[in-house]
């Protein structure tokens, strides 16, 4: 890699000098003694687990550390000739931009075009300016002609995208983007990474991104910034010096080994037939379904991929499954070992943990204690905390866990259950790849033991792990097969974003087993 | 000047309202704006057959409308954060449309958060224990009732029994489901971490 | 939008939906005060009447989805005007005469009088919330708001942000629920389902709390706290058919004088 965008004389696009910061009411550190500089044009690359101060860093760039949360900081950071602790944040605004993790919240205003000028506004850009830069940022992001839809009615891909048109529209000279793809579907990550791609080659604007998929990112950056697990920085490089003496930490994400498959005559636990079900309408019109005549079989000791589009309807099937959402057509029957076909909407409550148990897409939504220990609950509670490396957070509030603890937790008390039926929503979101390890190795132990898991996921990285894919488009069915014929050819189009790896860029980075 | 420092950085205290206060007090008249909803077109219609013998006694679940005069000014600690959260519950539920009191609703809510309110202003803002949750929930029923014995239960057609009847039970009502439900509701999210960024936080 | 209503979808060249916010919140408070300092039964349908008019004739909104939507207004009209009639001061006087009898309870010409009004100001309370808000756009209210009523920007735009989450709280609030009964703690009797309602409205408002902050921090990322004069994307302009609705509401109001003074 060689360094480009220098401009001679220039300031640095961003300075740091022994930089940390400590958030108020922690007695920990969330970043401490940073020191890099990033050139104007370049674009960094930052690395580190999960809770790292990656997203605080994002923060501190845009100046809402520390103006808008209150804390401690320590050295300096610099963007541009302007000192973070010292410039009102109004003024810092006009030179940064910061998309946030979760596209959905960063969402302020209920009609797109408003959304896009709502940073405009706060700028105090003269109306007629306004009317011309809106429609001209929505139609750089692939989102013309929107200007009018609601923003709760857009896709998750279509929302990180205006996410986008909010933070290029004022044009930034920094662009600060925090895990850009994490709810996406593989053709929307495809498109935020090539979009990604364009505007780094342009090299107009210096780009900061953290991203856990770095095999896709690693041949766009300049500079690498590799965190602790502390918030202390570990190395700061070309990717190619970083990955020389830390090349661990920047391998590429494991894909999940093969299973054998489960004894043929293995026993159906789980029957849908010709099941719909729909969502209320949003707009004028008929409700659109959100799932549409599904049919297919789980049999016990057999993990099934649920995949498809955002918006396809997988969050809403399991529901369904789960007896949860009510169906307008079809059956869902679980077989108990007798052979007794029961309803799961019908089984009484008490009766349900044994049979079947959904992982939320959301952790939270699922806790009903308010103690770790009791969330597991029973008398041998503490030992299946201490399986799940959980034994020392027992008393702590399940909300105040971490994303990867709270997922575990989740795990922990559906897998002391020992349902015949596991249901997960996207059971990897948010974690890093101990995480994504750990979660495997749980759900390895469940099937071992003869249960039948249903799994929707957006990671194709999961799928080589899985027994069967069932790939869903507009709520129907389109593919339902061993997981090697979806990823030998997936019923997409275009299908390859949907590969293994097929994230473009392609790149042969760490594709370490 | 290195970060080790153990000792943890306070939050600052200023009756300045942060875009995060102006936020999280929204919310929470939005949250409550959505249970209210609810309870307008579950709960009240279903409780009102039961309490069709003494109309006013249904006021025993009325408290439940002022949990967010009672926490949203526990957790911002600004003024005017009682009157702020209750309308914005208001709003919301006038808005959906949802019960029988419509726009009036505004008016409650402001009636509600402006009793709420003068508690904390007594307490110049500096007092927020539980005694003074408590006291808040039943000033904010006071307030509700004064707005609805001017509106709906008018001493020119109804007898001061219906009329005291009606402000006792309310009161009662906001002293326990606001005054003391707010406070169990605040010290279970102090727990959850989810405080930490405000004053009522620890 | 979950559980939630699904929002009624108004004709937005109606005149109604054509005037600012303000003008439609002044209206309607107007006819809110009259509503209620009106003392007699002739007074309010005269406001009724008059709001079922603009309400066909001005308003825009669809009249298929109402009957769902207005049940809860009247049967609060119902409930109240049967408090007001059986549990009448007047219906202890034993000198008027009795209309109607059901058992300890008995139904005089004031209580019904009573009864009567006070239903008809609930449902002209319900309709004139409903001519008010149907049409508003949240974006456009907090804009007349701002700009006419110089609300502060900060307060009325962070409000229509928090607003936005009102769908995801309902979604959660359902999924509670949902994650109870997956854990076999589903109440089974209604007092188990209200005993329940504390732990759940917890879990719901950390949701909603953690998504408030990302937001407010999203906002302030994008300037929103900067302390400039924030400069207007959508101006709003009162014109001539402003001043027509508000003297529509004030000439409504002179007529139910007019009718009080010579009854
Ligand atoms: N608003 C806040 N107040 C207090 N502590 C916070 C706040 N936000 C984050 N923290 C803490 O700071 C540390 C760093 O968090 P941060 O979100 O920056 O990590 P991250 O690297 O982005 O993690 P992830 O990969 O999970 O997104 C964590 O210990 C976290 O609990
Ligand atoms: N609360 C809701 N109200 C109305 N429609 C909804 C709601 N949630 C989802 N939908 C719509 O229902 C359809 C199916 O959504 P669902 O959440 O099941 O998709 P998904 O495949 O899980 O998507 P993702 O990959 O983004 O999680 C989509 O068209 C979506 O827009
Ligand atoms: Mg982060
Ligand atoms: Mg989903």
């Amino acid at each position: 890699m060689t360094d480009r965008g220098e401009a001679v004389g220039a300031p640095p696009a961003v300075r740091a000098v022994r930089f940390g910061w400590t958030y108020a009411g922690r007695s920990r550190p969330a970043l401490h003694d940073l020191s890099f500089t990033l050139e104007p044009g370049q674009l960094l690359l930052v690395v580190g687990p999960s809770g790292c101060g990656k997203s605080t860093l994002a923060r501190a760039l845009a100046g809402i550390v520390p103006h808008a949360l209150p804390g401690a900081w320590t050295g300096a950071l610099m963007v541009g000739e302007r000192d973070v602790a010292g410039t009102p944040p109004g003024v810092l605004g006009q030179e940064v931009g910061l998309v946030f993790q979760d596209p959905e919240t960063q969402l302020v205003m209920p009609h797109v075009a408003d959304e896009v000028a709502f940073g405009l506004e706060n700028r105090g850009w003269p109306r007629d300016r306004m009317l011309a830069a809106v429609p001209a940022t929505l139609a750089e992001v692939g989102l013309a002609g929107f200007e009018a839809r609601p923003t709760g009615a857009l896709s998750g891909g279509e929302q990180q995208r205006l996410a986008l048109a909010d933070i290029l529209a004022p044009l930034p000279r920094l662009l600060v983007l925090d895990e850009p793809t994490a709810n996406l579907d593989p053709p929307g990550t495809t498109a935020v990474l090539q979009r990604l791609a364009r505007l780094a080659a342009r090299r107009d604007r210096t780009i900061v991104v953290i991203e856990h998929r770095l095999e896709a990112l690693l041949p766009l950056a300049d500079r690498v910034l590799l965190l602790d697990g502390e918030g202390g920085q570990v190395a700061f490089g070309s990717p190619g010096e970083v990955a020389a003496r830390h090349g661990d930490a920047l391998a590429g994400g494991r894909t999940w080994p093969a299973v054998a498959p489960p004894a043929p005559d293995a026993p159906v636990v789980l029957q849908v037939d010709a099941v719909s079900a729909a969502y209320p309408p949003v707009a004028a019109g008929p409700a659109p379904a959100a799932v549409d005549a599904v049919s297919f079989v789980v049999r016990a000791g057999e993990r099934v991929a649920l995949v498809g589009p955002n918006g396809s309807g997988k969050s809403a099937l399991l529901q369904v499954v789960a007896g949860l959402r009510r169906r307008t057509a079809g059956t869902v029957r679980l077989v108990d070992p007798d052979g007794l076909r029961e309803d799961p909407a019908r089984l009484p409550s008490t009766a349900l943990p044994r049979r079947l148990a959904l992982v939320f897409q959301d952790p939270e939504v699922g806790f009903v204690a308010r103690r770790v220990l009791d969330e597991v609950g029973g008398p041998d509670g503490l030992q299946t905390l201490e399986r799940f490396g959980l034994a020392g957070l027992a008393e702590e509030d399940p909300f105040r866990l971490s994303t990867g603890e709270q997922r575990r937790l989740s795990l922990a008390a559906t897998a002391r259950q020992r349902p015949t039926l596991l249901l997960l929503d996207e059971p990897t979101f948010g974690l890093d790849e101990r995480g994504r390890d750990a979660v495997a190795a749980l759900l390895d132990e469940g099937r071992g033991a003869g249960q039948a898991q249903l799994m929707a996921t957006h990671d194709p990285r999961l799928l080589p792990g899985c027994d069967r894919v069932v790939a869903l488009r507009d709520g129907r069915v389109i593919f339902d097969g061993p997981a090697a014929g979806f990823l030998a050819s997936p019923p997409y189009d275009p299908p390859e974003p949907w590969r293994l790896g097929g994230v473009p860029p392609r790149v042969a980075v760490g594709s370490a087993a | 000047m290195t970060a080790s420092s153990a000792a943890a950085p306070a939050l600052p205290s200023s009756s300045r309202w942060r875009t995060l206060d102006i936020v999280i007090t929204a919310v929470i008249g939005v949250v409550f704006g959505v249970v209210f909803w609810f309870w307008d077109v579950s709960v009240w219609p279903a409780t009102t057959p039961i309490f069709a013998a003494a109309p006013p006694l249904q006021y025993v679940v009325s408290g439940v409308w002022l949990l967010p005069a009672v926490l949203a000014p526990l957790i911002v600690r600004k003024p005017g954060a009682a009157i702020f959260a209750e309308v914005m519950a208001a709003v919301l539920s006038a808005l959906l449309g949802g019960g029988p009191w419509g726009l009036d609703v505004i008016l409650s809510g402001f009636a509600q958060g402006a009793g709420a309110e003068l508690i904390f202003a007594f307490g110049l803002y500096r007092s927020f224990g539980l005694r003074t949750a408590v006291l808040a929930g039943a000033a904010a029923a006071l307030g509700e009732a004064l707005h609805d014995l001017v509106i709906y239960y008018p001493s020119d057609k109804f007898g001061l029994d219906v009329q005291g009847t009606i402000a006792v039970v309310d009161v009662v009502s906001g002293v326990v489901l606001a005054g003391f439900l707010g406070w169990w509701l605040l010290t279970a999210l102090r727990r959850t971490g989810v405080l930490d960024t405000f004053p009522g936080g620890a | 939008m979950s559980f939630l209503p699904a929002p009624l979808l108004v004709r937005s060249n109606a005149p109604l939906a054509r005037v600012t916010g303000v003008t439609r919140l002044a209206a309607g408070v107007l006819w809110l005060v009259a509503a209620a300092a009106i003392p007699d039964a002739r007074g309010e349908l005269v406001l009724l009447v008059t709001a079922v008019v603009v309400l066909v004739a001005w308003s825009g909104i669809p009249l298929r989805p109402l009957p769902r939507r207005m049940w809860p207004v009247a049967l609060g009209a119902l409930g109240l005007g049967l408090t007001a009639a059986l549990g009448n001061a007047a219906d202890r006087d034993l000198a008027l005469p009795t209309l109607l009898a059901l058992g300890p309870l008995r139904l005089t010409p004031p209580g019904l009088e009573a009864g009567l009004a006070l239903a008809l100001r609930v449902l002209v309370i319900g309709l004139t919330s409903l001519l008010v808000f149907a049409p508003a756009d949240l974006t456009r209210l907090a804009d007349a708001l701002v700009q006419q009523l110089h609300l502060p920007d900060r307060l009325a735009y962070g409000s229509v942000a928090a607003m936005g989450l009102a769908p995801r709280t309902a979604a959660d609030w359902q999924a509670t629920g949902a994650a109870r009964r997956l854990r076999g703690l589903a109440p089974r009797t209604p007092a188990g389902r209200l005993a329940a309602v504390p732990g759940r409205l917890l879990v719901v408002l950390v949701m909603a709390l953690r998504r408030g902050e990302r937001l407010a921090l999203a906002m302030d990322a994008r300037g929103f706290d900067s302390g400039l004069p924030r400069s207007r994307y959508r101006p709003v302009h009162a014109g001539p058919l402003d001043a027509v609705v508000l003297a529509v509401a004030v000439a409504t109001v002179v007529l139910v004088v007019l009718v009080q003074q010579a009854g």
